[in-house]
């Protein structure tokens, strides 16, 4: 169980995390929802091990989780970001981009890391032949793919997806999120997904929070239809991705 | 990245003309019609002939093969001087960059204090200090130059460190060593090729610059710089004498200038 | 703002002191006895009394920072002592050769100015086009030979094949121009370089759109780009004038003038870590001082621009 106890982070006076208390169910899909601005991100950044609380605890497992023994529980979870060509180094070719992980932190020798490499690309359907291909010379699905293998590649039990799918456009998305629901189901790995996208928080979640500057004010367990949310600001949001869907029609 | 460069004219240019460069200077024992150092009072500034390619100077050595060996005289006092700025600064401006904090603050405040004195004084001041003048004049380069060279390093490496890539780096179990070294080091590398192919040449116009003085290399060293010693006095009478070791330094300096911004349009292709 | 100028002006009094240290540490780096070298201009064959005796003259066995310490507050001053060499006050040798120097610097800084923002507003404007390239090359070979051999050449074509300017001499201003002209000549190249991509800079950036889209006049706009562009130029033009004076010495030997550049050399030689001393030290006050000019008039033109060279924010 990776959880946040009371956890408040400030930058300057800026409160963005105001003593936030939420956990990351291991095998199943927790989703924080909530506009830009609301503190998810920065929610994200801590549960990922990249920034300390200013207060408040992280807890992986009931143990409390310290910058330095980050290096022992970086293996157990990984991130997704929202931009992949920016996550990715450039001088890299894909397949050495998952190749690191395999031989760092699952000290894999030569010809296992070969064949789970194979594995990782069928499981999300990233095209074998582009392996050796700069990762520059991707393109943006191609790359989210190779994120999301490099992720897995960790075997982690968690793995966060801050806004990984916002840059997207819609079908991919799909083909993206559909893939991951798939994947999910075979492995023991608990998905934390932040986004602004209630439709792809409807579409995945098992635990739906809703966040809104810095504090979470309502929680979903099994959300069925956008009419199970509650609070007034949840409804409000509901109500903004309608008129969204009304004014695409055509 | 290769392709690139062999795409651009101006790039293939400089290459071909630092190639060259590279050539005479090993190869300059096979070019040099004659002895470069041999002393022929008899036949001092004597007319280009079969013998003497370009003529003699007022020493009666041939012009010629001075200016061949002038290339081995400078590249070798040159390159190690790179070298050596090279080294420190990349080794400087990475660790502190990197581990940031204090270590950095007080690299800034140093570094500050280094700049504050132009580089020409600094090298000026240090190049009697050694028993062998081209180490002299190597340590004294070097130590005038790593500063600027540093803080343009670290700029690099810092904007380098800061982008998002270097989080998934740690992720995928990366040290601070790998990061640095597999992950940075690459990425920074084109950019700093340019600072040190530039700043080849700065160097060997610094090294002739020395050489005029009189410091640095012994008397009748065949180096560009040196030819131009009492060259006041031929300004009227063997004007070429001064032009010859110029166009040399020119030609010297201009490939590796010309390769290096080359290259710079091809790392930053803003607004070129 | 008051605030900003008062610790630069700190940080000027930190670095000006340890310009002065470092000064002192290089020369005392020097493995030539002064105390040895003088004794024998004075006594031909010193014995080691004699020797002993001008080191005590010279306070050279004094411990090192106390002689420091001596040498920086009679510095302060404008009392350097004497010349190993010549015997005679620095301070006279000094003022004599910061005359011709100083107006080469100056006349240099005019010229560089001269040739750097015509020029890098030309290349900008026509980016691309014939004249930025040319200005371009051109470039690239005056920045790739020292700037003694532009002299010479300068000497070749208008003192010597036509007699406009005499080869020597550093009398009235006429004397400098062909110098100037060779010190300047290289350091536009690079300055025009840096005009130029400040320049463009500017033109592409956001709020030169937004200011043609608000219908503001193309000459304001040149003026709002000005202010962005010029501080870099300032910079180095500042920059330029300090290494002008520190390099002046190749530049002085071509044209015979008997500047501090000369000066400098000439102590090296003979090993009179005074003058040495005394050289090294007003050079880099100048320098840093100009410098921090540079930085003052950019905090004029825009009060808003962070440094960037200071990457102290990572």
């Amino acid at each position: 169980m990776l959880k946040t106890e009371n956890v408040t982070k400030k930058y300057g006076q800026l409160t963005a995390v105001n003593g936030v208390s939420l956990e990351v169910a291991d095998n199943a899909v927790t989703v924080i929802v909530g506009e830009s601005g609301s503190g998810k991100s920065t929610l994200a950044r801590m549960l990922s091990l990249i920034e300390k609380p200013d207060c408040g605890r992280i807890l992986l497992d009931e143990c409390e989780t310290d910058r330095r023994s980050a290096k022992a529980d970086r293996r157990l979870i990984q991130l997704v970001m929202q931009d992949a060509a920016s996550s990715l180094d450039p001088h890299q070719s894909a397949r050495q981009v998952i190749d690191e992980p395999l031989k760092l932190l699952m000290k894999m020798d030569k010809p296992q890391r070969a064949d789970r490499i194979e594995e990782l690309c069928d499981m999300v359907q990233f095209p074998k032949e582009k392996l050796k291909n700069k990762v520059t010379e991707l393109s943006g699905g191609q790359q989210k793919r190779l994120c999301i293998a490099r992720a897995l590649s960790a075997e982690p039990k968690y793995i966060i997806f801050d806004e990984a799918f916002s840059g997207l456009d819609v079908t991919l998305r799909r083909c993206i999120l559909t893939m991951l629901k798939k994947i999910r189901g075979e492995l023991e790995t608990g998905f934390l997904i932040i986004t602004h996208d209630l439709d792809t928080a409807m579409f995945m979640a098992d635990r739906i929070y809703v966040m809104r500057s810095g504090n979470i004010i309502e929680t979903l367990e099994r959300p069925k239809s956008f009419l199970d949310f509650n609070e007034d600001y949840s409804k409000e949001l509901v109500r903004a991705a309608e008129y969204k869907r009304q004014a695409l029609q055509i | 990245m290769i392709h690139k460069i062999l795409r651009k004219p101006q790039a293939v240019i400089g290459l071909l003309m630092m190639l060259t460069v590279f050539a005479v200077m090993v190869f300059a024992p096979a070019f040099a019609p004659n002895d470069p150092e041999k002393i022929n009072i008899m036949q001092k500034f004597a007319e280009p002939s079969e013998k003497y390619p370009l003529g003699t100077d007022d020493m009666g050595r041939c012009i010629a093969s001075r200016l061949i060996y002038g290339a081995r005289v400078s590249m070798s006092a040159a390159l190690p001087t790179i070298a050596a700025i090279a080294v420190i600064s990349v080794l400087l401006a990475t660790v502190c960059a990197y581990i940031g904090g204090i270590v950095d603050r007080l690299f800034v405040i140093v570094s500050d204090i280094f700049m504050a004195l132009p580089p020409f004084l600094v090298a000026m001041t240090l190049v009697g200090l050694f028993e062998s003048k081209a180490l002299s004049i190597v340590i004294s380069i070097a130590a005038a130059m790593w500063v600027w060279n540093a803080q343009v390093v670290r700029t690099y490496v810092i904007r380098e460190k800061n982008k998002p890539y270097i989080i998934t780096c740690r992720m995928s179990g990366c040290s601070q060593m790998r990061i640095i070294m597999r992950h940075i080091i690459p990425n920074i590398f084109p950019h700093l090729l340019v600072l040190y192919s530039t700043g080849l040449s700065g160097v060997i116009i610094m090294i002739s610059g020395y050489a005029f003085l009189g410091l640095g290399f012994e008397t009748g060293t065949p180096e560009w710089g040196a030819m131009l010693v009492g060259a006041n006095k031929l300004v009227f009478s063997h004007p070429e004498l001064i032009v010859y070791p110029g166009l040399c330094i020119l030609f010297a300096a201009a490939g590796f200038n010309l390769f290096g911004e080359a290259l710079r349009d091809i790392c930053d292709p803003k607004e070129n | 703002m008051i605030k900003r100028i008062f610790s630069r002006l700190l940080v000027l009094a930190a670095v000006l002191f340890g310009v002065t240290l470092l000064t002192f540490f290089y020369t005392s780096l020097s493995p030539v006895d002064a105390a040895q070298a003088l004794a024998v201009r004075r006594f031909a064959r010193p014995t080691a009394e004699q020797v002993t005796q001008v080191r005590h003259e010279l306070g050279l066995d004094q411990p090192l920072a106390k002689q420091y310490i001596a040498w920086l507050s009679k510095a302060v001053s404008g009392d350097f002592g004497n010349s190993y060499n010549t015997g005679k006050p620095i301070i006279d040798e000094l003022s004599a050769s910061m005359r011709p120097t100083l107006r080469l610097a100056a006349l240099a800084l005019l010229f560089t100015a001269l040739l750097s923002i015509p020029l890098g507003v030309w290349s900008a404007s026509g980016k691309g086009g014939f004249a930025d390239k040319s200005i371009y090359l051109f470039g690239i070979v005056c920045m790739s030979v020292p700037n003694y051999w532009i002299g010479f050449m300068l000497m070749l074509a208008f003192a010597v094949n036509i007699p406009l300017f005499s080869i020597m001499g550093a009398d009235d201003l006429k004397d400098f121009i062909l110098p100037a002209l060779a010190v300047a000549i290289p350091t536009s190249a690079a300055n025009i370089r840096v005009f130029r991509s400040s320049l463009l800079d500017g033109y592409n950036s956001d709020f030169v759109m937004y200011a043609r889209a608000r219908g503001i006049s193309e000459i304001k706009i040149a003026g709002m780009v000005s202010r962005y562009a010029f501080p870099p130029l300032v910079t180095l033009l500042g920059q330029s004038f300090g290494f002008t004076i520190a390099g002046s010495a190749m530049i002085e030997f071509v044209f015979s003038i008997q500047g501090i550049g000369s000066m400098l050399v000439t102590a090296l030689g003979s090993r009179d870590t005074v003058t040495i001393n005394a050289c090294v030290l007003v050079i880099a006050v100048i320098f840093v001082a100009v410098n921090f000019l540079a930085e003052v008039i950019n905090a004029v033109l825009d009060p808003k621009r962070h440094t960037k060279e200071r990457a102290y924010d990572t």
